[in-house]
């Protein structure tokens, strides 16, 4: 039998929406990945060892090769840009990566003006801003970016936003929606041409589980 | 006591001494001695180039990753090559003039302007083939033979070359009616990304077909039945393409070294961005990425005033040499 495949999984909420997809694929984990306290954990079958990692950190593992396969926002995707195949769209973790401002404090965006923008999302920022012809300071934060204009550090966030529960509460108002987002099947270069055979039907049976959700 | 000076290693750059250094010149040699067996003559060009002249048609791709200085002898700018590609086409077009086919190979350090995203080296020990003036389909197999020879010689256990030819994504994506360039066309295949190709395709005015196609490289789906089923869909230049490639594996897959196979994919892309027809990269355990790449470039010659046909194919030392030895461990 050859090597098992390695398939990198962000730990989290996400994986709630994942383990059913799992099911349907026939990819049973041998624990509970909910509950399990392991990093690394076998498929029942020995075909696949699943990683459990941080979210972004998945991005990493599949285009350095440690993993062939993963799964990971798109908005990771679209702010690292790693060299990986972006194979299926598994329509799970759906959100959109929006900018905000606080409730009555919009900044007159005319070109050539100075805001300050507190995000994770560095890259996707700066280019959204240099393309409306303004200078944005980008504040870099790991998270709960919506603190940032109640205290008034930032005039912005740029983040992603699902219900908008979270905007509403901090009374801050969604102003712009760059990208919708989910969750998406990335594979790494050199697995997909080396262990094609195996990779290429995984991915179909991902895409009629998602067909069939 | 003696004070050390501060040393700062630059980023991206590394040295290589003892075993390493040894073992790099080994692979070296063992590769250009399989090069010269096959009747390719080493050429020896220097690390810097006029910038105009690496970025003949080389396109702006290139010149992204150009470093350029000001030279104090007052030559004026000067570049640190980015990919020797170019300085064999200058030689070829200016220095070979009294040959109609030229067997080349090469092996020198290159500079990146941007470090490599996955290993965040600028440094490449690019080493490679140009085979000139031959516009058939012949001079596209003996360089991918060479190639997977080379991979074979270096090591590589069980390598696959996937092979592909620009002209069938250029046939595909003609009156597209669209701002979207060739460069990003090839950006989307890079990603193998079906949503974001089927995003793109609702912008253009493609046929069904066309669409259809496109949506298949973008879904890993390429292979020789792909060619075949479309090989007689599009226009004339798409059919002698897909004919080309079929021909082409047709006649390399038996003549394989043992443990190596060829996998034909329509959504191959070049490393940069001046390949025309048939393109290909290689792959092997020990190396997240692609280790080789190569295809022709014929466009490329007549830019240094030499209507030559050319195809190729190069590879960086430093990472092969990686991939060999985590391979093994």
């Amino acid at each position: 039998m050859s090597q098992p495949l390695v398939i990198a999984l962000a730990k989290g909420r996400i994986l709630e929406d994942i383990l059913p997809l799992l099911k349907k694929v026939n990819l049973i984990p041998e624990d509970d990945l909910l509950k399990t306290r392991k990093l690394m954990i076998k498929s029942t079958d020995g075909r696949v060892n699943f990683l459990l990692i941080r979210n972004s950190d998945v991005c990493t593992y599949v285009e350095r090769g440690a993993a062939d396969m993963g799964i990971v926002g798109r908005d990771l995707l679209l702010e690292f840009r790693p060299r990986v195949f972006e194979q299926l769209d598994l329509k799970i973790g759906k959100c959109r990566l929006c900018t905000a401002y606080p409730k009555g404090k919009s900044i007159n965006k005319q070109q050539g003006a100075h805001i300050r923008v507190a995000t994770k999302y560095d890259y996707l920022a700066q280019q959204y801003y240099r393309r409306h012809g303004m200078q944005a300071e980008i504040i870099h934060l790991y998270g709960s970016m919506e603190l940032a204009p109640l205290i008034g550090m930032a005039d912005y966030i740029l983040d992603v936003v699902s219900t908008g529960a979270t905007l509403k509460a901090n009374e801050l108002v969604e102003e712009d929606s760059l990208f919708n987002i989910s969750s998406r099947l990335i594979i790494n270069p050199a697995s997909f041409a080396l262990r094609r055979k195996e990779i290429q039907p995984l991915v179909e049976f991902f895409r009629e589980a998602v067909g069939e959700a | 006591m003696l004070e050390l000076p501060e040393c700062k290693p630059l980023p991206g750059l590394a040295d290589a001494f003892g075993h390493r250094a040894r073992s790099l010149r080994d692979l070296q040699w063992k590769l250009l001695d399989l090069l010269h067996q096959h009747d390719y003559q080493e050429v020896i060009p220097p690390m810097l180039e006029r910038p105009e002249s690496l970025q003949l048609g080389a396109g702006h791709f290139l010149s992204d990753q150009t470093l350029v200085l000001s030279d104090p002898a007052g030559a004026g700018l000067m570049a640190l090559r980015p990919d020797i590609t170019p300085q064999i086409a200058r030689i070829a077009a200016t220095r070979l003039c009294d040959q109609d086919i030229l067997r080349l190979c090469y092996s020198g350090q290159v500079i990146l302007a941007r470090p490599d995203t996955c290993t965040g080296s600028r440094q490449q020990w690019q080493t490679g083939v140009e085979l000139l003036g031959i516009p058939s389909l012949d001079a596209d197999i003996e360089v991918i033979q060479l190639a997977a020879l080379s991979m074979h010689h270096a090591g590589f256990d069980q390598p696959v070359i996937q092979i592909g030819h620009m002209q069938l994504l250029q046939s595909l994506i003609q009156n597209s009616q669209t701002s979207i360039s060739t460069e990003n066309w090839l950006r989307l295949l890079n990603r193998r990304s079906p949503e974001d190709m089927q995003e793109a395709l609702v912008q253009t005015k493609l046929s069904s077909l066309q669409q259809q196609a496109l949506l298949e490289m973008a879904s890993g789906q390429a292979d020789l039945a792909w060619v075949k089923h479309y090989e007689n869909q599009f226009d004339e230049a798409f059919q002698h393409a897909a004919s080309d490639l079929q021909k082409l594996i047709q006649t390399i897959e038996p003549t394989l070294p043992q443990g190596l196979s060829i996998q034909p994919d329509a959504a191959v892309t070049p490393r940069f961005l001046y390949h025309t027809g048939m393109v290909f990269s290689g792959y092997a355990q020990g190396s997240s990425q692609a280790l080789l790449h190569g295809g022709r470039y014929d466009a490329m010659m007549k830019k240094h005033g030499r209507d030559m046909p050319a195809t190729g194919f190069s590879f960086d030392l430093w990472r092969w040499l990686n991939a060999i030895i985590k391979e093994k461990s």
